[in-house]
C-alpha cells in the first residue's frame, strides 16, 4: 500500500539531544534526586517489538475508500503510532507492553471534501472514526475504546497542512486543520506575523487539535487562548458541514456553536479549516527573570500583577524544587547556579536579603511589543516585584527557564530508562485558593508516594503558569523511581487520581487546557452536573446519531437506540 | 490494658521530685506543615496577626458602618477584646507554676495512671500536623494535669480554650494565661467583633501550628459526672481550616480523664442544690488548701487513638462543596453541619469507650436502689453486697466489663475509705446487718429556702448519685431499653418506645441521635444473648423480669421528675414562668412527695436534673421561650404527660406477654 506520509508530526522517543547542552546534566541530577542508577536501567523494547493486534477488516469500506482514491494504510506501525498520545501510560505501553486495541486502518484525507466523503462512508459502513492531529494528547484522547467491536479508522489530518490565505487587512489567517503549530508559526513569521499561540507541544500539535481541545499558549497574556484567537471554523459532522456564513469580530446570534466545537475532542466531528487572528511580529522580544524569597511572595506578586493587568506576554512562577532542578541541570559554563552557590550574589541574597536556598522561587517572563512598550512593561513589573521582595535575576535565566519547559517531555524519556515514571498535570484555580491548592496537592503526592512504598525520592513540583483576572493556572510535575515497586503503574495511577481529587477538593478545575479525554472523565459529572451532561449527550446524538465519532471522550455516548 | 499505663507520680519521683521535674531540660517539637515554614511566633506576634487578619479587618469595617463609629474605634475595641482573650505562654513561668501544680497533684492523688506512650507518639504527629486535644471535663485539674503530662512527655504544651469564669481572680487568670490558657465568653451572641477575633485566634493557632489546641467539647465542667451534649459551634470553628483547605489535615485526640474522686465533688453537690455558685476567687482557692490534707485516690488519663480529620471527614464531607465560596465568605449548609455534629458525638463516644466502669460506681447504684426501697432509707451491708454482685454479674452477661482492680471486696474497702467524708459503714463491714449511712454534710441554711435538714441529707445523696453516674454512659442504654420493655412487647412498639424515651432523656444521657436505630438493634441482641429476653416472631418475651425492673429503675426517676415538672407547670397561673421559678417550685413539690413516699429520693432536688426536665419540655413544645420568661402550653404538656404515664405510673407491673 502506498504511503506518502512522512512521520514528521509524530514525536518519537530519544530526541532529547535536540535540546543540546541543557540536557547533558540531567543524568547526574536524576542520580541524585530520583535514585537513578546506571546499574539499574529498564530500557524499553524496540517499537517494532510492541505487539499490535490484528486489524479488523471491513472490506466494503476499504473498497469504497479505494474507489474514490483515498490514501489509507493498515500497516501495524502506522496503526500503532496513532493508537496513543503522550501520557505516562501510553509510554509504558509502548516500552514494556502492548495496546489492547489500536486503529484498524489509517486514512489520510487531502481536503475538506475528502473528510466529508470519509465521514459519509463511515456512516454508510458503520465504521468508527477517530480524528488525530499531532498525537500529543495527554488525556488518552486518541486511544481506542478497548471494547469497540466496529472497525476503527484513524483519520490522520497530516496532509491537510496548507495555509489557505493570509488576510493582512483584517489580520487573519485561514489554514487547514492539520497544519503543525511550528510550521504555521514559521510561515507566518516569514510574512512578518505571528499567531501568538505557543503551547508546550507546538513542535507537534496542530491547529485543529488546538481548537478541539481548547488549548492554551504560553503567551496567552498578550494574544489570548485559542478561544480568543478563533474567528471562524469549518466542522464536518455526520449530518454535514457546520460553518458560519460570516467572518466577523463578534456576533450576537444566540448561543455560539463555536463554543461547542471548541473542546469537542473529536466526539462530534472533524475540524477541517480554521481562521485565527494574527499579529504583526513584535519589534522586541525580551526575556526576564525574578527571584522571590518564597512561593507566598511569588504568588502575591502574581496577584498584584493580575489585578493591575500588567502581565507581560508570558509570566510563570516555578516553585523551589523546579528552580533548583533547573539550575542544577546546567552545571556547565553558563550555569549561574554553581557560581551562585559560592558567589557574592548568593551572599547578597541569602545573608543580606534573607533568602533561603530551599525556599526561594523564580519567575520567568517574556516581554513582546514595541521597544518603549517593553521597556515600560519591564519597569512596571520589576517595580511591583520589588514590593513583594522580588529581585531581578537577569535575561539569560529567563530564556533558559522558559525553554526548559519544552525539554520536559524529552527529559521523561531519558528518565524512563532509569525506571522513573513521571507526568505533568494542570488545573485552574481562583486566586484565593492558589497557595492552598499547590501546598495540599504536593503534600498529598508526597504522602501517597510514601504510602505506596516509593523509596528513592520524588520529583514533586509545581508552577503557576498563567494569570487571569480571577485566578491562575497551575502545573504540577511529579515523578518517582519505580525501583522496588511491585506494580509501579498502579502506584502512578493511584497517585495521579488522588491528586486530581485533591485538586478538585481545593477548588481547582478538572483541567485548564489538557482536556478530558478518557483520563479525566470520572470528574466531569461533579464538575458540570447531570443536566449539563445530558445536554452534551443530546448535542452529540443530534450531530452523530450512529456514534461514528466513538472515541468515547468527555462523556459516555448516549445510546442512540433510546 | 493496664500495662500501657505508667504511674506519673512515680515518674516524677524518678526524675527527682517536682522541683527537679520542672527544671529538667526538655525539647518541645514545633509544627512545620508541608510547604509552610515552622513559625516561631510569640504570643504578641499571634495577637498582631489576628488583629491584622482579613477576617477581623472586615468585621471592623462592618462594625464601624453599623454603629456609626470610626474604624480606629473599632480597632481599639478589637485590641481590648484580644487582650482579654489571649494567652501569654511563657515557658519559664510554666516551670514555676508547674512546680506548684505538680506538687499539689502529687500530694492529693495516690496514683496518676497515664498511657504516656500514646501521648509521646504525638510529638512525631505534631511535627507536621496540627493537633487538637479534646478531653473530658470534670474538674479544674483536667487542663492543669494535661499540660503537666505534655511537659513530662516533651509534647508542645497546648493553648487551652478556657471559660471566662477563671478570670474572676486576676492573679489566677494571669497565671493560667502564662500556661497557655485563653479565655472565651460563654455566650458570644451576635457580637461580630468578638466572633471574628475568637474564630481567627483559634484558627491561626491551628493553621500556623503555633501549638496544639485544647478544648472541652462539653463546654464546661460536668457537675454530674455525665457527659454533656457536645458544643457544635466551636467544633465547627476548629474543623473549618481543614474544610477550606488551609491545612492538609489535623489530628484530634480525645482524652478521657477518670477520677476516683473529684476535688470539687462537694462544691458541685451544693451548687446543684441551688446554692449560689462560689466564684473562682483567689481566696476560694486558698481555702482549697484544706484539700491538700485529703486523698483523692487514683486518676486515670487515657489518650485516645488520634483521629485524622482528613480520614474521618473525608468520606462524609466533600470539601469540593465549599469551593464555589470565596475564602472570605464561609458558610456551611445543614447537611455539613449535621456531619460536624455527628463528629462531636463520635468524640463523646470515644470518651465513653475510654471510661471504665468501676466497682464503686456500681456499688453506688446499688446503694441508691436500696435507699429508695427501704422505708427509712437505711441500707444493710448484706443487701448491698448481694445487689452489687448481682449487678456486676448482670452487666457481665450484657458484655459490659466492670473494671475490678483487685477483688470486688478489696475495691469496695478501698472506696469506702476514700469516700468516708460522705458515706460510712456503721459497724463491721463483714456483718450483713451493719448499716451503710450517708453523712449529713454541713449546710448554711440562711442562703436557701429549703429546710436545712432536708438539704444536709440531699448533699451526700447527690454526691452518691454523681458517683453512680460515672457508669451511666454504659448503663443508660440497657436501662432505657428495660423501661421500654416494661410497657410494650411487640418489636415495633418497643423500638418506638425506646426511641421516644431516648429523645426525652437526651439531656441526661447524651448519645448520637442519628445512631439510635443501630443502638436499638445492638441492645436487643445483647439482651437476647444474655437470656433476659427472647424474640418470637414480632414480639419480645421478657425472661427475667427482676433484672429488667432493676435496670429500669436506674433511669425511671428522671421520668418521674419530668412528670412532676409538668404538674408544677400546669398549676401556674398566669401561664408564664422562668426556669429558676419552675426549678424551685419543682423542688418544693418533690420534697412533699418525699415526705409521703420515701422512694422519691432527695437527690432529685438537683437543679441540673430539673433544668434538663424544663429544657426537655421546651423542646417538646410544652413551653415557648419569650424575651424574659417562658409561656406554658397546657395542652401540649398534657399530651406529653399522657405519654409519660405509660412509663412512670405503672412501675413494677408485669409486662403484657
Amino acid at each position: 500500500m502506498a504511503n506518502p506520509i512522512q512521520q514528521h508530526n509524530v514525536p518519537t522517543s530519544y530526541r532529547y539531544e535536540i535540546c543540546g547542552s541543557t540536557m547533558s546534566h540531567i543524568r547526574p541530577w536524576l542520580e541524585k534526586n530520583l535514585g537513578g542508577d546506571v546499574n539499574w536501567k529498564v530500557p524499553g523494547q524496540n517499537r517494532a517489538d510492541c505487539k499490535v493486534p490484528t486489524a479488523l477488516v471491513n472490506q466494503p469500506f476499504i473498497d469504497a475508500l479505494r474507489a474514490v482514491g483515498l490514501s489509507y494504510s493498515n500497516a501495524p506501525d502506522h496503526r500503532l503510532v496513532r493508537a496513543h498520545g503522550q501520557t505516562m501510560h501510553d509510554m509504558m505501553m509502548l516500552r514494556y507492553g502492548s495496546f489492547k486495541r489500536v486503529p484498524d486502518l489509517v486514512v489520510w484525507p487531502r481536503s475538506e471534501h475528502d473528510v466529508t466523503r470519509i465521514v459519509d462512508l463511515a456512516n454508510a459502513h458503520d465504521v468508527v472514526i477517530i480524528p488525530i492531529g499531532g498525537g500529543t494528547s495527554v488525556s488518552h484522547g486518541v486511544e481506542c475504546p478497548a471494547d469497540e467491536p466496529r472497525v476503527i479508522c484513524s483519520l490522520d489530518m497530516a496532509l491537510m497542512d496548507k495555509i489557505v490565505w493570509i488576510d493582512r487587512a483584517n489580520l487573519l489567517c485561514r489554514a487547514e486543520a492539520g497544519i503543525v503549530g511550528s510550521v504555521l508559526e514559521k510561515a507566518l513569521n516569514d510574512e512578518g506575523y505571528t499567531c501568538g499561540h505557543e503551547p508546550d507541544s507546538i513542535e507537534f500539535s496542530t491547529l485543529g487539535g488546538w481548537v478541539s481541545t481548547r488549548a492554551s499558549g504560553m503567551k496567552k497574556n498578550k494574544y489570548g487562548n485559542i478561544e480568543d484567537l478563533l474567528v471562524h471554523v469549518n466542522f464536518v459532522t455526520s449530518r454535514g458541514l457546520i460553518q458560519k456564513q460570516c467572518q466577523v469580530p463578534r456576533i450576537s446570534c444566540g448561543p455560539d456553536l463555536h463554543q461547542v466545537i471548541l473542546g469537542s475532542e473529536g466526539t462530534m466531528g472533524v475540524i477541517t479549516e480554521v481562521t485565527i487572528k494574527i499579529f504583526p511580529l513584535p519589534e522586541v522580544k525580551r526575556y526576564g527573570s525574578l527571584v522571590f524569597p518564597d512561593i507566598d511572595h511569588g504568588v502575591s506578586f502574581f496577584r498584584e500583577v493580575a489585578a493591575k493587568r500588567c502581565q507581560p506576554a508570558s509570566l510563570r512562577l516555578v516553585d523551589n524544587q523546579q528552580f533548583v532542578m533547573g539550575q542544577s541541570m546546567k552545571l556547565d559554563d553558563q550555569s549561574i547556579w554553581e557560581k551562585f552557590k559560592s558567589s557574592l550574589s548568593k551572599v547578597y541574597l541569602t545573608s543580606w536579603k534573607g533568602f533561603k536556598i530551599d525556599e526561594m522561587v523564580a519567575v520567568t517572563c517574556v516581554f513582546e511589543g514595541a521597544a518603549d512598550e517593553v521597556d515600560f512593561q519591564e519597569r512596571t513589573l520589576y517595580e511591583i516585584a520589588g514590593r513583594h521582595k522580588g529581585i531581578v535575576g537577569g535575561e539569560a535565566n529567563g530564556r533558559y527557564g522558559y525553554r526548559l519547559t519544552f525539554a520536559i517531555a524529552y527529559l521523561r524519556d531519558l528518565a524512563m530508562d532509569f525506571g522513573v515514571l513521571g507526568e505533568s498535570f494542570e488545573t485552574s484555580v481562583p486566586w484565593d485558593k492558589v497557595l492552598n491548592l499547590c501546598r495540599n496537592v504536593k503534600n498529598l503526592i508526597a504522602k501517597e508516594g510514601a504510602k505506596h512504598g516509593v523509596q528513592f525520592g520524588m520529583l514533586n513540583s509545581c508552577r503557576v503558569t498563567q494569570v487571569y483576572d480571577s485566578g491562575a493556572a497551575v502545573y504540577f510535575y511529579f515523578g518517582f523511581n519505580s525501583r522496588g515497586l511491585k506494580d509501579p503503574m498502579h502506584v502512578y495511577e493511584a497517585i495521579e487520581s488522588a491528586a486530581r481529587d485533591e485538586i478538585i477538593a481545593c477548588g481547582g478545575s478538572i483541567s485548564h487546557h489538557h482536556g478530558i479525554g478518557k483520563l479525566r472523565k470520572a470528574w466531569v459529572d461533579t464538575t458540570v452536573g447531570p443536566i449539563a451532561i445530558s445536554v452534551m449527550g443530546a448535542i452529540k446524538n443530534e450531530l452523530d446519531p450512529k456514534n461514528i465519532f466513538a472515541n468515547n471522550n468527555i462523556i459516555d455516548a448516549p445510546s442512540s437506540k433510546l | 490494658m493496664d500495662t500501657d499505663y505508667v504511674d506519673f507520680i512515680k515518674e516524677i519521683n524518678k526524675q527527682g521530685g517536682p522541683f527537679q521535674f520542672v527544671r529538667n531540660a526538655r525539647e518541645f517539637p514545633t509544627c512545620s506543615q508541608f510547604g509552610r515554614k515552622a513559625t516561631n511566633r510569640s504570643p504578641k506576634d499571634i495577637i498582631e496577626s489576628v488583629l491584622n487578619s482579613d477576617k477581623v479587618m472586615e468585621a471592623v469595617r462592618q462594625y464601624a458602618a453599623q454603629n456609626n463609629v470610626s474604624v480606629a474605634e473599632g480597632q481599639k475595641q478589637c485590641r481590648n477584646i484580644m487582650e482579654q482573650m489571649a494567652h501569654d505562654f511563657t515557658l519559664s513561668n510554666v516551670r514555676i507554676f508547674g512546680y506548684i501544680i505538680t506538687k499539689v497533684i502529687t500530694t492529693v492523688f495516690d496514683e496518676i495512671l497515664v498511657n504516656a506512650k500514646q501521648l509521646r507518639a504525638l510529638r512525631e504527629t505534631f511535627k507536621d500536623t496540627p493537633v487538637i486535644f479534646i478531653p473530658t471535663h470534670r474538674t479544674y485539674i483536667d487542663f492543669l494535669l494535661l499540660s503537666v503530662l505534655c511537659f513530662d512527655q516533651e509534647m508542645t504544651l497546648p493553648a487551652i480554650a478556657a471559660a471566662m469564669d477563671f478570670m474572676n481572680s486576676k492573679m489566677i487568670g494571669e497565671i493560667l494565661r502564662q500556661c497557655g490558657a485563653f479565655f472565651i465568653r460563654r455566650a458570644v451572641g451576635d457580637d461580630i467583633l468578638y466572633w471574628a477575633i475568637f474564630t481567627e485566634y483559634v484558627q491561626t493557632h491551628i493553621v500556623e501550628g503555633d501549638r496544639p489546641v485544647e478544648f472541652f467539647i462539653e463546654g464546661t465542667r460536668s457537675r454530674t459526672n455525665k457527659s454533656l451534649p457536645p458544643k457544635y459551634g466551636l467544633l465547627q470553628i476548629l474543623l473549618e481550616p481543614y474544610l477550606r483547605g488551609n491545612i492538609y489535615d489535623m489530628v484530634v485526640v480525645p482524652v478521657a480523664m477518670n477520677y476516683d474522686k473529684i476535688l470539687e465533688e462537694q462544691l458541685y453537690a451544693y451548687e446543684l442544690l441551688g446554692f449560689p455558685k462560689p466564684k473562682e476567687s483567689t481566696s476560694g482557692l486558698l481555702k482549697a488548701r484544706s484539700i491538700l490534707d485529703k486523698s483523692f485516690g487514683r486518676v486515670q488519663v487515657t489518650f485516645g487513638k488520634p483521629i485524622s480529620i482528613r480520614e474521618h471527614l473525608g468520606v462524609s464531607i466533600k470539601r469540593a462543596t465549599f469551593v464555589c465560596q470565596p475564602d472570605s465568605q464561609w458558610k456551611m449548609s445543614e447537611v455539613e453541619k449535621r456531619h460536624i455534629r455527628a463528629f462531636g458525638h463520635h468524640i463523646i463516644k470515644n470518651h465513653y469507650e475510654m471510661s471504665s466502669v468501676s466497682v464503686w460506681s456500681i456499688a453506688c447504684s446499688s446503694i441508691i436502689l436500696l435507699t429508695s426501697d427501704a422505708k427509712d432509707n437505711t441500707v444493710k451491708c448484706g443487701d448491698f453486697l448481694k445487689l452489687t454482685h448481682n449487678l456486676i454479674d448482670l452487666l457481665r452477661s450484657l458484655e459490659i466489663q466492670v473494671h475490678i482492680r483487685k477483688t470486688v471486696a478489696q475495691d469496695l474497702e478501698r472506696a469506702f475509705k476514700l469516700h468516708s467524708d460522705f458515706i460510712t459503714i456503721e459497724g463491721d463491714a463483714k456483718d450483713p446487718n451493719s448499716i451503710i449511712r450517708l453523712t449529713e454534710l454541713k449546710v448554711d441554711g440562711k442562703k436557701t429556702k429549703i429546710s436545712k435538714d432536708i438539704l444536709s441529707q440531699a448533699v451526700s445523696l447527690i454526691i452518691l448519685t454523681n458517683h453512680a453516674n460515672s457508669s451511666m454512659h454504659v448503663l443508660s442504654t440497657p436501662s432505657i431499653f428495660s423501661l421500654a420493655l416494661l410497657s410494650s412487647s411487640s418489636i415495633d412498639k418497643l423500638k418506638e418506645c425506646y426511641k421516644w424515651l431516648r429523645t426525652v432523656l437526651y439531656s441526661e444521657f447524651v448519645h448520637d441521635p442519628l445512631d439510635v436505630d443501630n443502638e436499638f438493634d445492638r441492645i436487643v441482641q445483647s439482651f437476647t444473648l444474655a437470656g433476659l429476653i427472647e424474640s418470637k416472631e414480632e414480639s419480645v418475651i421478657v425472661k427475667d423480669i427482676n433484672y429488667i425492673e432493676i435496670l429500669s429503675r436506674l433511669t425511671k426517676p428522671y421520668l418521674l421528675i419530668l412528670s412532676v415538672m409538668i404538674d408544677v407547670l400546669m398549676d401556674v397561673s398566669p401561664l408564664h414562668i422562668t426556669m429558676s421559678e419552675a426549678t424551685s417550685l419543682a423542688q418544693n413539690r418533690l420534697i412533699q412527695l418525699h415526705d409521703r413516699d420515701s422512694s422519691v429520693l432527695l437527690s432529685s432536688l438537683s437543679a441540673d436534673i430539673l433544668k434538663n426536665a424544663f429544657t426537655t419540655l421546651d423542646q417538646r413544645g410544652g413551653l415557648q421561650k419569650l424575651a424574659r420568661n417562658y409561656s406554658i402550653h397546657p395542652e401540649q404538656l398534657n399530651n406529653f404527660k399522657k405519654q409519660l404515664t405509660t412509663y412512670v405510673e405503672l412501675p413494677g407491673r408485669s409486662s403484657k406477654i
